[in-house]
């Protein structure tokens, strides 16, 4: 039988399966306003979960100020007869959540790149100026802007550090002698931590003094700035150390 | 098959050797009306039953003894379709026969297990519900798979995971005088702080997912480690003395690894699509993007690599399975399933799948030829278009009717023996009975017989096992680089199985909370399944009160030149020691300390229990080790080596079966229908490739 004879399967226009699902994209492949108001939103939900975390943990202990020191225990469960390890793991609970959503503010600048330009979003609360403290000039509002302009707030960093750092510096109002800095930490848990942070509020500006030891493992370290009365978080600092 | 007549109409006589899941659906396919004719399909077949891998019989009490244990999944949109459809073909009458319909042959099971080990040495059987509904796989089209959804899906979990989790930390308020208890719930909701804002970042990041374009693909990764490391380390804490915790955190660790590996990979917009990473074993790959071994180590991931015998060699000690393909069948089988997540069939799979393909294939005009083994698939000689020129068999045995009737009849249902029927058949070589027709090693033969191209068939599709394609297509292998390597890389796995039939319950062994599947269990045996529900189809009467399947991979190194007798051997042993030593684990003995309950084994009839060495050899165990019944397995890199049916380089001929490239490239029932499609598709240009579902997906 010769080949003309035989009958012959009929070619296939592909030989695999096409494989790139890929994202479903909006036309002009922008991202949606609506995601940026989300992560407004997320912001002011975070602030209030927050609060009220701090508020049942001071309402448990039947007292305001510091719901403990910053280095107990970690980990363990508590038992009923130690006190100061349950509050121990109390404060670093705290501490991780606050660490979590202020480095979600520091995401938050970079996603920014993405914002879709008119979207009619609430602008950022604009922080001090990263090096000298003092606060950035307020730029020409936009005839079309009709959102308020951020509240000025006279704070003066001063970081010492070997190698090149940022400091983004986030808070809501102006530091006093009741404010406090927590220490600055990684995301990991167990990275080396900044400790040698402090605010000076006996005068103005108020002075935000970073240490940063010269073995410090490069990486975003964030600490909250909690009043300590209200026993509620105000603002953040987070230092960026280059590698 | 009879030679063509001239001047006759152009029927394409299309040879099909294999009648497992992928030839008989690509002769389902070939056969539908629509082609109004003009393909006459012949199914050469191994042995006396078809299925394959599936295949199932009736012994004796008309008990049903299967390959190993066998469970449809709810994202078998094919497998359904085609099962479907052949039960409304078929129309059997209701009042006659008690599986007439899919809705009766196949049910929901919703439960399954994972078996976890203890800190204090102990196990536990963490039991999953996974939600039901009344949708049907198979009926109705499936919209386009994308990574993209997949993802929002994983974001889904995470938040369901913590959420369930914040559910459970809520809890009674302690008696304001408990101290102690007062201070332990204020340390959870600090914990549980954090899990909060967690789960909001997440249903956050779900939002941005499905509304961002692909550059932001890295902050996405790093706003997903700020989340991850939240969450993680918060659960971690609580891990320590909760098991409850431990399970959420471990899968919210894969998950977050999974999500995490999709957007630092870039697979979203790879046009590999989840192939990108089919190099990688699973676990590396999760661990590479910040699973930790605990969490790859996991019930869980163990329960994934025993569904699917992913042992390199079969050794538990080798874990291995192609990531991509991994990911690809967590998506669909978690994402996309419908109804259930798992379908029980309600009989063996001989009697609800290969009985009722087997009688529409027949009504149609499809062709049997039992007893065939296949010896040679010969390439035309060299000169003019690549072919296959001859198909070359040995006869097992003669027929002593015309054709052979290869049904029996359990009270109205069409069912298919444990053994051939031999008052049909004449074969000198099996004067006592006892040869196994389905040994492929097996040479004897009563006669030989070679099918020529023109002359008996016009096409062929090869759809055996693969253990099988380096024994009949050494021509092929020996001109085409591609099929060597496919053998040298595609694999396969012995595996192991055994049944059990209890005169008590499973309330007996404390494992009355339900039928479920329980994998990531001790080897050799890490997976079982309560199938009590076939007790109303077999024959024992009120003997029997429980079934047990068991199933496992079959290390090669144990059975490696030993024949499947002496491979059975091994089976049973393994069997008697894992029940003897290991099953007390999870079940609990009736009377502590003393060992199985050997006399609650229920034999199928007296002689069997009289004729018995041991209590446990009137069970049903079976070693897999012919070449036609090892598993397929993925391992890394094997995806790229595998054959497609739409190779079209040789022009009479294609292939059908789970280890070809079929868009969905694992061994299961779906994967063969898939490719049984696809072969039909090379052959015929239908079904069209967007009708077989799933092939096109990432």
């Amino acid at each position: 039988m010769t080949d003309e004879d035989r009958i012959k399967r009929p070619r296939t226009r592909r030989s695999g399966p096409a494989r790139d699902g890929g994202f479903v994209r909006s036309p002009d492949g922008a991202p949606s306003a609506q995601a940026m108001a989300d992560f407004y939103r997320l912001m002011e939900d975070q602030i209030r979960e927050g609060t009220a975390s701090a508020q049942r943990a001071s309402a448990a202990f039947g007292r305001g100020g510091s719901i403990g020191t910053l280095d107990g225990a970690s980990g363990a469960r508590a038992s009923g007869d130690s006190a100061p390890a349950m509050l121990g793991t109390l404060s670093r609970m705290f501490e991780m959540y606050m660490q979590s959503w202020t480095t979600w503010l520091s995401m938050f600048e970079r996603f920014a790149d993405f914002r879709e330009p008119g979207s009619g979003a609430p602008p950022f609360p604009e922080p001090g100026d990263r090096w000298s403290g003092q606060p950035r000039q307020a730029a020409d509002a936009d005839p079309q802007d009709a959102t308020p302009a951020a509240p000025s707030v006279p704070v003066r960093i001063e970081l010492r550090c070997a190698r090149p750092a940022d400091v983004l510096l986030v808070v809501r109002s102006g530091l006093t002698a009741q404010h406090s800095l927590h220490t600055l930490r990684a995301a990991d848990p167990n990275g080396t931590a900044i400790d040698g942070v402090r605010i000076d509020a006996s005068d103005v500006p108020a002075v935000i003094e970073i240490d940063v030891p010269a073995d410090q493992a490069p990486g975003i370290y964030t600490g909250a700035i909690v009043d300590m009365d209200a026993n509620r978080a105000v603002g953040s600092v987070t230092v960026t150390v280059s590698g | 098959m009879a030679p063509r007549k001239s001047n006759a109409s152009p029927v394409v006589r299309v040879a099909i050797v294999g009648g497992g899941c992928a030839g008989l659906s690509a002769a389902f396919e070939l056969t539908r009306p629509q082609h109004r004719g003009r393909f006459q399909v012949t199914i050469y077949q191994l042995g006396w039953r078809l299925g394959g891998k599936g295949a199932s019989g009736r012994g004796l009490a008309q008990r049903i003894e299967e390959h190993g244990l066998h469970m449809w999944m709810g994202f078998y949109e094919n497998a359904f379709r085609i099962m479907r459809e052949c039960y409304e073909e078929l129309d059997r009458d209701p009042a006659k026969c008690r599986i007439a319909s899919i809705e009766q042959a196949f049910s929901r099971q919703p439960l399954l297990g994972v078996t976890e080990q203890l800190d204090d040495g102990s196990w536990d059987v963490w039991r999953a519900v996974l939600p039901q509904d009344d949708d049907l796989p198979g009926v109705r089209p499936v919209g386009a798979f994308s990574i993209e959804h997949y993802l929002e899906r994983l974001a889904g979990l995470a938040r369901t995971l913590l959420q369930d989790y914040y559910g459970e930390a809520e809890g009674e308020p302690p008696p304001a005088t408990d101290i102690p208890a007062s201070i332990e719930r204020m340390i959870r909701y600090a914990q549980v702080g954090s899990l909060t804002m967690t789960f909001h970042a997440i249903q956050f990041l779900e939002t941005v997912i499905s509304s961002t374009a692909s550059k932001a693909a890295d902050t996405l990764a790093q706003m997903l480690g700020v989340i991850s490391s939240s969450a993680l380390t918060a659960l971690r804490e609580a891990a320590k003395n909760d098991p409850a915790a431990r399970r959420v955190w471990t899968l919210l660790d894969l998950t977050f690894a999974s999500m995490r590996g999709i957007l630092v990979d870039g697979l979203v917009t790879d046009p590999r699509g989840l192939d990108a990473i089919s190099h990688y074993e699973c676990r590396e790959w999760l661990m590479m993007h910040g699973a930790s071994r605990e969490s790859v180590e996991s019930g869980y991931m163990r329960g994934l690599y025993d569904l699917v015998f992913a042992y390199a060699d079969g050794d538990p000690a080798r874990p291995s399975i192609d990531a991509g393909q991994a990911l690809r069948g967590v998506f669909r089988s978690l994402f996309t399933y419908r109804g259930s997540f798992f379908w029980r069939m309600n009989g063996g799979m001989g009697d609800i799948v290969f009985a009722p393909l087997y009688e529409v294939l027949k009504r149609r005009g499809v062709r049997f030829e039992f007893f065939h083994r296949l010896t040679r698939v010969g390439l035309a000689p060299d000169g003019g278009s690549p072919h296959v020129a001859e198909l070359e068999f040995d006869v097992q045995a003669g027929l002593r009717t015309d054709t052979y009737q290869p049904l029996i009849d359990v009270d109205g249902l069409p069912c298919w023996p444990a053994a051939p029927l031999r008052d049909q058949i004449d074969d000198p070589h099996d004067a006592d009975g006892t040869r196994d027709y389905e040994d492929f090693c097996d040479p004897r033969r009563v006669d030989q017989k070679t099918l020529r191209v023109g002359a008996h068939f016009d096409f062929a599709v090869l759809a055996v096992g693969l253990g099988v394609v380096p024994y009949v297509c050494r021509e092929i292998i020996d001109a085409d680089a591609r099929w060597r390597a496919m053998v040298q890389r595609v694999q396969t796995v012995a595996t192991q199985a055994f049944q059990l039939w209890l005169s008590a319950d499973m309330a007996t062994f404390g494992r009355g909370d339900g039928e479920m599947i329980v994998s990531g269990f001790v080897e050799p045996f890490d997976t079982w399944a309560d199938m009590s529900h076939l007790i109303i189809e077999e024959r024992f009467g009120e003997r029997v009160r429980a079934i047990g399947y068991f199933c496992s991979a079959l290390p090669e190194v144990t059975v490696a030149g030993v024949s499947p007798l002496a491979a059975a051997g091994i089976v049973r042993a393994n069997a008697i020691r894992f029940l003897d030593e290991d099953i007390h684990k999870i079940w609990q003995m009736p009377a502590a300390g003393t060992g199985f309950p050997w006399q609650l084994l229920a034999p199928p009839d007296p002689v069997a229990a009289v004729r018995a060495a041991h209590p446990f050899d009137t069970q049903y165990w079976r070693a897999n080790v012919n070449s036609s019944d090892r598993y397929t397995q993925s391992l890394p890199g094997s995806a790229a080596f595998r054959i497609s049916p739409l190779d079209d380089s040789y022009d009479n001929f294609t292939v059908a079966g789970d280890w070809t490239e079929c868009g969905f490239n694992a061994g299961c029932v779906e994967a063969a229908v898939m490719s049984g499609r696809l072969a039909a598709h090379a052959l015929s240009g239908a079904p069209s490739l967007d009708e077989i579902v799933g092939y096109d997906h990432p």
